[in-house]
């Protein structure tokens, strides 16, 4: 683990996949500033970066910025959770059930395509004006990929796998865990991975109606009294708190769905015959000392 | 291969969001006293805690909303949001609403009263740049006027009546609340004026972006936010609204003779607003402005006069039909006034006193 983290953290590797974005990021700061300069948008609308960068840790040193990260962060997590538990709660039955995918899709769907910002401040006037309404906000919007995504894995699954399992007398609770589940899980992460961003999207958008405290509140007073600098540092903050989401759920789906990932497939299956090795040996099955090589074996 | 422990960890918190997602809660910390023996109430302001309400601030630093035993709670919600509603789904007790919210309220059949009115002054209104060649609200015709939201339509609208002026010969467009956006359409001559609220214009001027405001003189003397409530509520919490109320205009009260004291608990309470210094100052200054009573002694009273000009500009733009207006007396509860600013003013003025030589 230290060794591939060392590894992964090598100068020259570092430098090799960090120079594309970084030159990516050069040439836009250098037509930021080009349009800043020859007066192409006006400094009260776009300020120069190194404000914005200024702006940024000035806001991270100070105390009450944390509050609204920790709200809003509260807000998208808790949205998210909620979003993607009554997603997939429903995507199993539906995948399960042509009834029951005929019953839910059209909704499913009618929710997806009604603009969620429209029906907001109705939410908020439903369901009250603390966290719950932002978190009903942030769940509904991240309800939908995780939704269709993860009937999507399910319907998928591979008709020969599935033949395989019936031919071997597995019931229907072994073909789900052992067959349906896994085979969908890559293209649930899928939807995750989109909903953990939407989800951040919904607690904003909730905040800017009505929150007493959070990142969209700080946009919002920031931009209203012209301290556009702020407002684009907390922009940043919000942004790196997507990002934050985001490699949460890649983590995990590498963590979960660990055999689309060579390397992760191969430390696994190590670690798991390390284990069954000891457990022999324990037991005294098998004399301890080498394994066997590949070629000895043969 | 798989293993189910894998996913635990997220269907754990899949289920504690959902026990979350339904439970109560509550994002508020500012706005409350807490307290053993305090009765809460639930209050509607247009913005989160801020400097331009600073009445709540004042009265929760320097403890009046403890000393008469009240805990109030902050329900803050944007224009998007009729204040009226928060008081019919019963999510909050007392809402500092519009003039026209209310009469639009009744006029449909709401109970709705106010019964306190803590700025005797318009916040909303219509500006122009410095510079511009637009003298007064006549000018704007045939030009195109930006608005704060949608809602501004028929703020304008009656504005431009009032003026013999047809609206359709008006342009509009809304452009939101961003200063920078405002000051931007402002300067391209994308919008020849802009309606919106106070906050805004202070804020852009504060900013160098000098303002006229050509907002007409009737309109501007109507009301800002006043409070709301329903009858129901108020003969369940009386005590409680009379005691909120009672803190507020204390707080108010400090306002108009110790600006410094609220300067300094509104940098405490509120560190983003002041940020942008200037915009700060500006902010405070208009609040202090805007909360300033007709008659000091009767802080919050209700203006039947002030009320009926808020029903003829409504009716004038087309918002209410002629046979639709309310009695406006029937609107206005003056019944708490005396008891709301039943208090010695010499123990406000000691109380801040003692934070100041406290700080």
């Amino acid at each position: 683990m230290a060794r591939r983290l060392l590894h992964a953290l090598s100068p020259a590797r570092l430098a090799r996949r960090l120079w594309p974005p970084l030159l990516f990021l050069a040439i836009l700061i250098g037509v930021w500033e080009l349009a800043l300069a020859v007066d192409y948008v006006s400094e009260s609308i776009l300020p120069h970066p190194k404000d914005i960068v200024v702006s940024f840790y000035e806001l991270a040193g100070s105390e009450f910025v944390w509050d609204d990260v920790a709200a809003t962060l509260w807000e998208a997590v808790a949205g998210f959770a909620l979003g993607a538990a009554l997603g997939l709660a429903l995507a199993i039955p539906s995948g399960l059930s042509p009834i029951m995918r005929q019953m839910l899709n059209p909704y499913a769907v009618a929710l997806q395509v009604t603009p969620r910002i429209a029906i907001a401040p109705l939410i908020i006037a439903w369901a009250g004006f603390g966290y719950n309404s932002k978190i009903w906000i942030a769940a509904i919007i991240a309800f939908f990929p995780v939704y269709v995504n993860a009937l999507t894995g399910i319907l998928t699954v591979d008709e020969d796998a599935r033949e395989m399992f019936r031919s071997l007398g597995a019931s229907r609770w072994q073909t789900f865990t052992h067959l349906m589940v896994p085979s969908s899980l890559p293209s649930m992460f899928a939807g995750l991975k989109t909903a953990a961003g939407l989800a951040l999207v919904g607690a904003v958008v909730g905040e800017f109606i009505s929150a007493e405290r959070g990142l969209g509140v700080l946009v919002q007073q920031f931009s209203s009294q012209l301290a556009i600098s702020d407002a684009f540092a907390v922009i940043l903050m919000l942004m790196f708190l997507g990002l934050l989401l985001y490699g949460t759920m890649e983590w995990l789906e590498r963590a979960t769905v660990f055999w689309l990932h060579d390397a992760r497939l191969v430390a696994r299956s190590r670690r798991r015959a390390a284990k069954a090795a000891k457990k022999l040996a324990r037991d005294g099955g098998v004399p301890s000392g080498p394994r066997p090589t590949l070629v000895q074996r043969r | 291969m798989f293993s189910f422990k894998a996913v635990l960890p997220v269907l754990a918190a899949a289920f504690i969001a959902i026990g979350v997602g339904c439970g109560d809660d509550d994002d508020g910390g500012d706005g409350g006293s807490g307290g053993g023996g305090t009765q809460e109430i639930v209050y509607n302001l247009p913005t989160p805690p801020s400097a331009l309400f600073y009445p709540t601030l004042v009265a929760e630093e320097l403890g009046f909303f403890e000393e008469e035993g009240v805990s109030p709670k902050l329900a803050p919600a944007a224009e998007e949001i009729s204040a009226t509603a928060f008081l019919d789904n019963g999510d909050a007790d007392v809402s500092f609403a519009d003039v026209d919210e209310i009469i639009l309220a009744r006029s449909k059949g709401g109970e709705h009263v106010s019964i306190f009115s803590p700025q005797h002054t318009n916040t909303a209104g219509i500006v122009v740049p410095e510079e511009s060649d637009i003298q007064d609200i006549s000018g704007v015709e045939g030009q195109t006027v930006g608005l704060e939201s949608e809602e501004s339509t028929r703020f304008l609208a009656a504005m431009l009546d009032s003026a013999g002026i047809d609206p359709d010969s008006v342009d509009s467009a809304v452009v939101g609340t961003s200063g920078p956006l405002i000051a931007k359409t402002l300067e391209d001559g994308k919008i020849q004026a802009y309606v919106g609220n106070a906050s805004d214009f202070t804020a852009l001027s504060a900013n160098d972006v000098p303002l006229r405001n050509i907002t007409p003189e009737d309109v501007a003397q109507i009301d800002g936010n006043p409070l709301a409530t329903l009858p129901g509520t108020l003969d369940e919490k009386r005590e409680a609204i009379v005691g909120f109320l009672r803190a507020w205009a204390k707080a108010q009260y400090v306002g108009q003779i110790n600006r410094e004291v609220v300067e300094k608990i509104a940098r405490e309470k509120v560190p983003a607003e002041w940020r942008n210094e200037a915009s700060g100052e500006a902010a405070l200054d208009l609040a202090i402005t805007l909360m300033k009573p007709d008659d000091p002694e009767r802080i919050g009273d209700l203006r039947p006069d002030v009320w009926d000009t808020g029903q003829d500009v409504l009716v004038r733009a087309g918002v209410i039909e002629e046979g639709d207006t309310i009695d406006v007396n029937e609107a206005l509860d003056d019944s708490l006034i005396e008891e709301i600013n039943d208090w010695d003013r010499a123990e406000v003025e000691a109380a801040v006193e003692e934070y100041e030589k406290g700080a």
